[in-house]
């Protein structure tokens, strides 16, 4: 209808990247967000050298203490410092969260590329591939595959990484479906455009034509994806560890200490409490800085 | 205008409505005061952005209120002015009283529902006629509106048609409760070429046969020739030139009018061959706040100095012939 | 219909192949064996090993292998359990009502939220509802079901005493009292699973019905004098029903995740405690068979999901 934006068709065109940014600023609750998240990394990464208790000093006799000076946070079960293990169970948590997610887009890019290019029988494969994927009962497997492989991964690459990796590439495994749809319905539309038929006329090869014409103008749907997905990311580490099959107690992770505290609730509430909030507050500030990048690419969202 | 104020059907009067947009307020309808008589055949012409889809849509009260808002005017119908109704009071003269025929039929119909059902269902839901009676009335208007098969295809989807046949069952969905009068917002632009004199032809008879007046906005001229009893030009939000289709036609009084109909004839099949095609230089003016003065005055090979500070008031060239210009001979 | 369900069942089949096929490349390339393990548990005697060994057929080839183990699998023969000796499909008999149960009435609670708040917002975009749902639902997406359960139970169960911290499943059905204990244990994981996925979904629905409402068929059944509630639901609701429906199928694998972490914290004696049970226990029978299982229901509410798409889509079923 005249002077509405016509729905019928999906408004493919993306904002350029400056107007996109201005659009962004626009939307007090996610630049309030981008803030919060920056502040809350910046704790995570320097916190620990400003802090200096070490993480994992047991002393069983000041288990459980309130907050006092020594402890600002007070101690667990095992006396450790609470605020300690929080800003190195950020790093860890925060960490998982990004190299999932990038994970997660690395795949969901490459195989929602070559799907929507190549179409055909390479494209009806990679899809399948992709229900398949979409089909899997996710947190059952994932907590089988650690606990089937968690010492094997720990014997190949040492005790910390091990672990890392192994919850990381289980984590990225299930999140980049999403991507590869998303990528794979934009390169489909993209195909349609009269500018990647000018530049294959003109003689452009196929990489060139993905790299320089298509994956830029995909990439707005993709950065929003992968937004979501680190905080997803996060909350799968933490879910995982609240079952016990995250990291490791020598790896402090929120989702380990929630694991850990959600038995003394009733005597001492923070050891759950601080590191909820801790996870609640990073995904909160992810979330809404994602649906900020979102509704700042969709050049149909009036702000 | 073509009718007194007290027998018209339809009377528009300064009507004007704006959209909220990022960059500001739009002026789509600047100001329109048209008439419309019973069973009258009137057609709206303007290119795109003259404002002439908005303004039939808001004589159903179907512009959106967020974005857009009625900001002065009266739509007399039959005496009542649709403005001030509530809308429930509105809702009784739509689809009622005025129904409308949009432009796109692959995606006006529903896909879940078989067009049986979509034509009854106005019928049904604010008639309370009973499904059997409003069945049998939708084979009726199928077959009138040409589709062969009428009541086998009652229980067909609208997938199952061609863009032609989709845009005969809107018309039969707009018919269904026999309203007094049928707005067509440019019926055939979506269609083949092949298809559009039918649908026009169509609506002629449709019209003749019932009774209705019909407002068919188009911006093609010889549709206009076709069907219209009576024209109204649009530009800019505004109407700029009415009158009797043949005189306009004859002898256009307005310059944009005589653009179009020069743009018109030199596309036309009998037209001698012409080294270039007219075309009406510029672009439609965005509509911002307008400028003082016509706002045809840019684009008009034959403005004068006072074109671009004032209005031109509105003025009788003929019987039931009027013109929105300053220019007193008629031109070429 | 019939032949768009048969079609549908028939699709399946693949997908379970290829889940099967997966399930078992994880249990074969894991370290350990797990497999054998499951014929080679110490409590067994040396003759039933061997006879289960025979039986899986864990020593001919692998194609066969897989074969047997599918067939297995598939006839519900899950071999028993390491720690208590009760066979796995009894275990998960028992448990699997609860789990269903809670996971259906979550999913209602949080579809009739999402549905409610997310068309209302839809209808009157960027109004102060919309705005303050859209903030609403975004937080509520961020809080990880562990967290807002601990703080439940935090708060209902440890500090006011108003509802129960430990769910029993024995409760007998007798008169009003027994009923309304059950309704009081089931309130709080209830409420956690339908909070977070009602959030999720509040921006889906709100997104698709803002997209069906520009479109032109509704402006066309205004246009026929429909008064607006009509148009909506006749029109709006049910065309974005479909899509929402498939949004929802995507979705169906995090669902059952969900259920096994609230599992934990109420202690609800459901097949995701099992699951987490068997892992501490290294109880291999139950681990493959809890998670077969799991595999199996998420592609009957595919298929459920499939099927209801069918009926409100007649384009879907004549294709």
């Amino acid at each position: 209808m005249v002077l509405s934006i016509p729905a019928s068709r999906p408004c493919d065109t993306p904002a350029p990247p400056r107007q996109s940014w201005r659009r962004f600023r626009r939307h007090s609750l996610a630049t309030v967000s981008l803030a919060l998240l920056v502040t809350l990394v910046a704790i995570v990464l320097i916190g620990p050298f400003l802090w200096r208790t070490p993480v994992d000093d047991i002393d069983l006799s000041a288990a459980l203490q309130g907050p006092d000076v020594r402890h600002p946070l007070g101690t667990d079960g095992l006396g450790q410092d609470l605020l300690a293990r929080a800003l190195h169970g950020g790093r860890t948590s925060m960490a998982v969260g990004m190299v999932s997610a990038a994970i997660a887009v690395v795949i969901g890019v490459v195989v929602g590329a070559t799907a929507g290019f190549a179409g055909g029988l390479l494209d009806a494969a990679l899809m399948w591939v992709t229900n398949l994927f979409l089909s899997l009962p996710q947190l059952p497997l994932l907590l089988v595959v650690i606990y089937l492989f968690r010492d094997r991964a720990k014997a190949m690459l040492g005790a910390e990484a091990g672990e890392f990796l192994l919850v990381v590439a289980g984590i990225g495994c299930f999140r980049w479906m999403h991507v590869a749809r998303l990528v794979r319905v934009r390169f489909q539309a993209l195909l349609q455009k009269e500018f990647i038929e000018s530049a294959r006329a003109l003689g452009a090869s196929r990489w060139r034509i993905v790299w320089r014409h298509m994956l830029p103008n995909a990439l707005g749907p993709v950065i929003v994806a992968g937004t979501i997905d680190v905080a997803a990311s996060i909350i799968a580490e933490s879910t995982l560890s609240f079952l016990g099959l995250g990291f490791s107690p020598e790896i402090p992770s929120w989702g380990r200490m929630l694991y850990e505290g959600k038995d003394q609730l009733d005597v001492a509430a923070r050891l759950a409490v601080v590191p909820g909030i801790a996870i609640f507050l990073t995904v909160l500030a992810v979330n809404f800085v994602g649906a900020g990048l979102r509704d700042a690419l969709d050049p149909r969202h009036v702000l | 205008m073509s009718c007194s104020a007290d027998t018209a059907l339809l009377d528009i009067r300064g009507l004007k409505i704006h959209f909220r947009t990022e960059h500001g307020w739009l002026h789509a309808v600047d100001g329109v005061d048209l008439r419309m008589a019973p069973g009258e055949a009137l057609c709206i012409v303007g290119e795109s952005g003259s404002g002439k889809s908005v303004m039939a849509m808001s004589l159903s009260g179907l512009v959106r209120t967020p974005p857009g808002r009625v900001v002065g005017g009266r739509i007399l119908w039959r005496g009542t002015d649709l403005l001030s109704l509530a809308p429930a009071e509105l809702g009784q003269v739509r689809g009622r009283e005025i129904s409308m025929v949009f432009q796109e039929p692959m995606t006006a119909l529903n896909p879940i529902y078989t067009i049986g059902e979509q034509i009854a269902e106005g019928l049904r839901l604010c008639d309370h006629v009973p499904r059997t009676q409003a069945l049998a009335r939708a084979a009726d208007l199928l077959d009138k509106v040409g589709i062969p098969g009428a009541s086998r295809r009652l229980h067909d989807y609208p997938h199952q048609f061609s863009g032609g046949m989709r845009q005969r069952v809107m018309i039969a969905i707009a018919l269904a409760r026999q309203p007094r009068l049928l707005i067509a917002d440019e019926p055939t632009s979506a269609l083949d070429v092949t298809v559009r004199a039918q649908i026009i032809d169509l609506l002629r008879k449709l019209q003749a046969d019932m009774g209705m007046a019909l407002m068919l906005i188009t911006h093609a001229m010889d549709v206009v020739a076709q069907v219209a009893q009576r024209v109204a030009v649009m530009y800019a939000g505004r109407v700029v030139e009415a009158g009797p289709a043949s005189a306009v036609l004859a002898h256009p009084q307005h310059p944009y009018t005589a653009a179009l109909l020069r743009v018109a004839r030199g596309r036309h099949v009998d037209a001698p061959p012409l080294r270039r095609l007219p075309v009406i230089p510029g672009i439609v003016p965005s509509l911002d706040p307008p400028k003082p003065g016509c706002a045809f005055a840019p684009r008009c090979g034959l403005a004068q100095p006072a074109c671009h500070h004032a209005a031109p008031a509105w003025r009788e060239v003929g019987r039931g012939h009027q013109v929105a210009c300053i220019l007193e001979e008629p031109l070429q | 219909m019939r032949r768009h369900l048969i079609r549908r069942l028939v699709l399946i089949l693949p997908s379970l192949l290829g889940i099967a096929t997966v399930l078992y490349a994880v249990l074969a390339l894991a370290p350990g064996d797990p497999l054998a393990e499951a014929a080679a548990s110490p409590d067994l005697t040396p003759e039933v090993r061997m006879h289960m060994r025979a039986a899986l057929a864990l020593d001919d080839a692998l194609a066969s292998r897989f074969a047997h183990w599918l067939g297995a699998m598939l006839r519900g023969d899950w071999g028993t359990s390491f720690v208590s000796h009760l066979s796995v499909s009894a275990l998960i008999r028992d448990r699997i009502g609860v789990t269903l149960a809670i996971v259906g009435a979550s999913q209602v609670f949080a579809l009739l939220i999402a549905l409610s708040v997310g068309t209302l917002s839809a209808i009157r975009p960027y109004s102060w509802f919309d705005r303050i749902a859209s903030v609403v639902a975004l937080a509520g997406f961020s809080l990880p079901t562990f967290f807002t359960g601990t703080l439940l139970i935090l708060v209902f169960s440890i500090k006011l005493h108003w509802l129960p911290m430990v769910y029993r499943s024995d409760l007998e059905a007798q008169g009003w009292g027994s009923v309304v204990d059950s309704l009081r244990q089931a309130i709080m994981p209830v409420t956690v699973l339908s909070i977070f996925q009602g959030a999720g979904w509040v921006r889906y629905v709100r997104s698709t019905v803002l997209d069906v409402v520009r479109l032109d068929y509704v402006t066309m059944a205004r246009s026929k004098g429909l008064p607006e509630h009509k148009v909506m639901i006749r029109h709006v609701l049910r065309n974005a029903a479909p899509v929402l429906l498939t949004l929802v199928m995507v979705q169906m694998p995090a669902v059952f995740g969900g259920a096994i972490v609230t599992e934990q914290i109420f202690r609800i004696p459901g097949i995701g405690s099992l699951l987490i049970m068997a892992i501490m226990r290294n109880d291999m029978p139950v681990i493959m068979g809890v998670t077969f299982i799991f595999a199996i229901l998420v592609l009957a509410s595919n298929l459920i999901a499939d099927l209801l798409h069918g009926a409100l889509d007649p384009r879907v079923a004549s294709l």
